[in-house]
């Protein structure tokens, strides 16, 4: 059984380390640009910074809501800006059509819209409780679940909306009738009959123009068409409408361009087909692009494409270097990679031709898109540490007129505060203040990507940039305010306090600790401090209060035991409260002597031992038994053994791990995973250390039982290591006299075992 | 058991455990022999003053969970439960879809799990008669027209088929109409009696009962009165709604005979009723009510009321109570129980009844234990 395990485990410990496992691929993903900075929610779906690629919720949301926005201001157009878009949105969108008819009397005498219509246009209100209808009727299946539709519903809807095109004084109604009239046809026959196609051409083409009405209903439409005309219809809808945008990307077809391409009219029109494919792309779009910018140099899909592009090139290059993740969106679930592994040369290569790219629309392209453009060049510069390079094109960023987008402006703060950040990585008054200005103004008020997502991408970047400059105190404290981290444990994320125990020395805590207790805190530091460990991502290690100067000794004393220097572990020890130790999970060591090692119950499940310590107790006696040995040579043998008791003990084996390590578990030593250096590994899991001073036992020990006991420790030591996890009696050979050799069979067989043990503690 | 088929034979009659089977009567029947209504009048007089009515022990399964319980399943075992309405279909109305299923449950299958089971307890679950319930708005009778009225009868009929796989015999129409909608929602009766040639009970509330002239009688083959839902629960008084002696007993008084054959429907449910500054807000289910006291966010108040101490979005059923908001715990205790059977009893005016318990909970949380259940059973005898 146990081989099998340690086979499992060596298949399976690449996984565990490197892949994320159990970590949503949207946890890890790394993304610095914001995919908004080029508008086009619509496409929300198609951003490649969304959790999943054509995520349900909000990217969806975000999509439908343009189209929304855009038909509310139509509205107020139509019935003047006397009333507002709220009420106009209200009553259009935000009730449940049954609400709205329930709860219409009370709704009429509160909204604009609806009192307005009421008095002044019954006709137009006719026609909204007919659309609120006919959302109902082909939002939703059969509800009597007969069919798959309401047949009898959509039927009476489309012979009332009939009558009401009639009635139609203006182009408004008209195209809004004719509009409802297109769907239900559509939702009537699956868009296979020409009904459909017949009410978009007499009853909605002449009277649409402008309107987002008109290509919505192209989409319709086009579906009783063949398949080349189709795609070809499917393509002008994307370029025209908005809300379909997303439906025509996704059906639009990528084998058969060639076809469609035919039936381009003009090089605009190409182009486009070409930005529906590159839709498509989860790897490289960079050929499209280019076809695209040398067919249409000014197409408005462009900027959209290319902040798609720059997403994919932070997965691929900045995902592994700025945490322990492979590239998102080449690996699965398990961490698998889903493709031929691509050399980081290729990707650098890749981002240098986007580059080239972004220089040759700065010139040519949509002189609008310019500040976009270098902002996206300088982005892909700061990716390949070409700082000169990245300077150079956000400053004409920051300068050049900008769309107005607070996604872009939001944008070029934090991407000169990055930039600057990695230029000189100290947190000065200045920095501290773009910091917070930058994060702040992430909030922009119609994300699609919540703000606090992409603050926790911000900070990670600026704690890995912070560790990089050797500043471990605030390069935590900054981890402690994202739900984002470096990589992943067996239980989820690496905690920050994690994060700390495997990065900082004792100058670090002591700065830490230094900072916590700063009497005149800025404003930022006041923020920086302000750090609770539940507040990023992780609650194993109990610590759910903040950072408090007991843990932070707690854990450098951890530093100096892991070292081997026993009597500085003990220095710091001695400046925490006993109390310290009676809180959790330290309590739970406390009925423990570290001194004591029964291979029965190395854990003291039953609870036998009579000896108990702290871990204060623990090192000062351990500092004893070394000093006593060195005094008292006759002594050395016993001291020895229960030294190499007390470094089992500490020992990832052991039942006094707490002395070595914030957290255990069990799949540690499967898949011999440490996030620390080879030294740690050895005597925490390979047990040197206690060997060592076992096999000192033995070798000096004149009292045979002693010198079997610690023999048979030796032996168990090396159990431990073995994969077979077999006993192999190496040293067993080094036992001479018979008394030792009849004690080590015993002990070996269970003889007297507890005797032996209780003998020497 | 199959009540439809009782006038053939007393099936099932080993499973009744008090009473000597006697055959429901059933109006439609009734035309046939009207010349000798007087004839049989007398002769049920005389027969009732001889013998007491057989009682069909009913329950009402009022959700929309397809499926019993095992402790639903032993309540209906335990106390010889033969007929089980249920719920299958909630009408209502819209302008999109016109009259349309709110709800939609399929019949459950007593006996789909059997593993296990006393081979007694199944083959006593097999016969229980179950009757498709579909409750229709009265909006809904005010909204349709005849043709609308042929639509809705045809999906009731395909929709019911398709709910009820092992077949039905009868189906009960519940519908609170009006003297405005009486004539729409009779029309659908026939038009479901002539679909379906099957059975089709209807729900008499007290109103209907009290004043036939008025309201008119429906056209079906019995009428279930319900004598809960007594008051209108917006009403802040502390009156129970669910049912009180004040409220119901004025609708007995003076009473004539109901034109129908009758069974009763007894309230076995609680509910909590919320005020917000002596506004209604809505009625919640009472099955989390005991945890929400443990909880601490309320605590009695006044008699019946409890009043709410502090709010807890966490817990999903406090979501939308406001501190100082009034709840009313109502439920019907056996004493008033047994009131309401005493009034029941008055209005039984068939051989045979069945006396039905609203409703057959996941755990039944009345106030009285399941003697009373056989005690309000058996003073129907």
């Amino acid at each position: 059984m146990r081989s099998v395990s340690a086979a499992f485990a060596l298949v399976t410990a690449t996984l565990a380390h490197a892949c994320g496992f159990s970590v949503y691929e949207g946890m890890y993903r790394v993304f610095l640009m914001r995919p908004e900075v080029a508008g086009f929610h619509e496409l929300a779906p198609l951003y490649f910074t969304t959790n999943t690629l054509f995520e349900e919720g909000s990217s969806i949301n975000a999509s439908m809501r343009v189209a929304e926005e855009r038909n509310v201001r139509e509205w107020q157009a139509h019935v003047g800006t006397h009333i507002p878009l709220a009420d106009i949105r209200e009553a259009l969108y935000d009730l449940d059509p049954v609400r709205f008819w329930n709860e219409f009397e009370a709704l009429s005498a509160r909204n604009a819209l609806l009192k307005h219509l009421k008095e002044k246009d019954p006709l137009l209100l006719d026609y909204l409780r007919f659309a609120r209808r006919c959302e109902r009727v082909i939002n939703n299946t059969d509800p009597w679940e007969l069919e798959a539709v309401d047949q009898g519903g959509i039927e009476r809807a489309i012979a009332d909306g009939e009558r009401l095109y009639d009635r139609a004084q203006d182009d408004f109604i008209r195209a809004r009738a004719g509009y409802q009239l297109v769907r239900l046809a559509f939702y009537r026959d699956r868009g296979l009959t020409n009904d459909c196609r017949r009410y978009y051409l007499r009853n909605v083409l002449p009277y649409a123009d402008g309107s987002w009405i008109g290509p919505s209903a192209r989409f319709y439409a086009a579906h009783s068409l063949p398949a080349d005309s189709f795609h070809y219809e499917l393509s002008r809808a994307f370029d025209e409408g908005i809300d379909k945008r997303f439906r025509c990307a996704a059906l639009f077809p990528r084998d058969s361009l060639e076809n469609v391409l035919t039936l381009a009219k003009n090089d605009h029109e190409r182009a486009v087909m070409y930005a529906m494919v590159a839709t498509h792309r989860f790897g490289r779009a960079g050929t499209d692009l280019e076809r695209i910018a040398r067919l249409d140099p000014t197409n408005a899909f462009l900027p959209f494409l290319l902040v798609r592009e720059v997403n994919k090139l932070e997965d691929w290059l900045m995902t592994p270097a700025l945490t322990e993740f492979k590239p998102a969106s080449r690996t699965n679930w398990w961490g698998d990679t889903l493709q031929k592994p691509v050399p980081a040369r290729a990707d650098r290569a890749y981002a240098q031709r986007i580059h080239t790219l972004l220089h040759q629309l700065i010139a040519q392209g949509d002189p609008a898109q310019r500040a976009l453009f270098n902002l996206l060049a300088a982005h892909i510069s700061l990716m390949a540490g070409n700082i000169a390079d990245a300077d150079e094109h956000l400053s004409l960023a920051e300068h050049l007129p900008k769309p107005d987008s607070k996604h872009l402006l939001a944008q070029l703060r934090m991407e000169r505060v990055m930039l600057d950040f990695i230029r000189a990585p100290r947190l000065t008054p200045k920095m501290e203040q773009a910091i917070t200005e930058a994060a702040e103004a992430l909030d922009t008020g119609d994300d699609v990507v919540e703000a606090s997502v992409m603050r926790d991408q911000f900070y990670l970047f600026l704690a890995k940039k912070l560790f990089d400059a050797g500043d471990v105190a605030r390069g935590v404290l900054m981890l402690c305010h994202t739900e984002r981290a470096f990589g992943v444990m067996f239980w989820g994320n690496e905690t920050p306090l994690i994060e700390l125990e495997q990065r900082a020395r004792p100058e670090d805590y002591a700065a830490l600790r230094a900072l916590l207790k700063k009497a005149d805190k800025s404003p930022f530091e006041e923020w920086l401090t302000d750090a609770k460990v539940w507040q990023a991502t992780g609650h194993w290690d109990g610590d759910d209060v903040p950072l408090s100067s007991e843990k932070l000794l707690d854990l450098e004393s951890m530093w100096y035991v892991n070292q081997d220097r026993m009597p500085e572990a003990l220095a710091v020890l001695q400046r925490i409260p006993d109390d310290y130790w009676r809180t959790y999970p330290r309590s739970a060591f406390l009925r423990d002597d570290p001194f004591k090692v029964d291979v029965a119950d190395p854990n003291n499940y039953a609870k036998k031992d009579i000896l108990h310590y702290n871990k204060r107790q623990f090192v000062d006696e351990l500092v004893c038994l070394k000093e006593e040995a060195v005094k008292h040579p006759e002594k050395a043998a016993l001291n020895a053994y229960l030294i190499g008791n007390a470094y089992y003990n500490m020992s990832w084996h052991g039942k006094y791990w707490i002395l070595s390590s914030t957290w255990w578990s069990g799949e540690q030593f499967d898949y011999q995973w440490s996030p620390r250096d080879p030294s740690f590994m050895a005597h925490y899991l390979r047990l040197t250390r206690a060997k060592a001073w076992y096999l000192k036992s033995m070798r000096t020990a004149r009292d045979p039982e002693l010198k079997a006991l610690a023999c048979f420790m030796v032996t168990w030591c090396d159990q431990q290591n073995d994969p077979e996890y077999e006993r192999h009696h190496r040293h067993r050979r080094e036992l001479r006299d018979s008394v030792s050799l009849a004690a080590y069979e015993a002990i070996n067989e269970c003889i007297g075992y507890d005797g032996y043990i209780a003998r020497y503690r | 058991m199959n009540l439809w088929d009782r006038s053939g034979g007393p099936t099932g009659a080993d499973t009744l455990a008090h009473d000597t089977p006697q055959p429901l009567r059933w109006s439609s029947r009734m035309g046939t022999f009207h010349r000798w209504l007087p004839v049989i009048a007398l002769a049920v007089l005389l027969m009732s003053c001889a013998r007491e009515p057989r009682v069909v022990r009913a329950m009402y399964h009022w959700s929309n969970d397809d499926d019993l319980s095992d402790a639903q399943e032993t309540f209906l075992d335990t106390h010889a439960v033969e007929v089980l309405f249920h719920k299958v279909l909630d009408i209502d109305w819209n302008e999109a879809n016109h009259a349309y299923p709110l709800s939609i449950v399929e019949m459950p299958d007593l006996v789909r799990y059997t593993y296990g089971m006393d081979s007694a307890r199944v083959e006593h679950l097999k016969r229980i008669e179950r009757v498709p319930v579909v409750y229709i708005t009265n909006r809904t009778m005010e909204h349709c027209d005849s043709a609308q009225l042929e639509v809705l009868a045809a999906k009731l009929h395909r929709k019911v088929d398709q709910l009820c796989p092992q077949g039905w015999n009868e189906l009960q129409l519940d519908c609170d109409w009006s003297a405005k909608t009486k004539d729409t929602f009779f029309l659908l009766v026939r038009m479901m009696k002539q679909r379906t040639g099957r059975g089709i009970s209807a729900t008499i509330r007290l109103h209907q009962y009290k004043n036939p002239g008025q309201s008119g009688v429906p056209p079906v083959d019995r009428g279930m009165l319900m004598l809960y839902n007594v008051e209108d629960v917006k009403r802040a008084d502390g009156r129970n709604s669910i049912f009180n002696e004040a409220a119901a007993a004025p609708y007995f008084s003076g009473a004539s005979e109901y034109p129908l054959p009758l069974d009763i429907a007894l309230p076995a449910f609680d509910w909590v009723l919320h005020f917000r500054q002596g506004r209604f807000m809505g009625i919640r289910d009472a099955q989390d009510m005991e945890t929400v006291l443990e909880h601490g966010l309320c605590a009695p108040d006044s008699a019946g009321w409890y009043r709410m101490l502090k709010e807890d979005d966490e817990y999903w059923w406090a979501d939308g109570l406001h501190t100082g908001d009034l709840l009313r715990w109502e439920r019907v205790d056996s004493t008033v129980l047994m009131r309401a059977v005493e009034l029941a009893r008055t209005a039984v005016n068939d051989d045979a009844v069945r006396v039905s318990f609203f409703h057959l909970q996941e755990r039944m949380r009345p106030a009285y234990d399941h003697t009373t259940f056989e005690q309000a059973w058996d003073a129907f005898r």
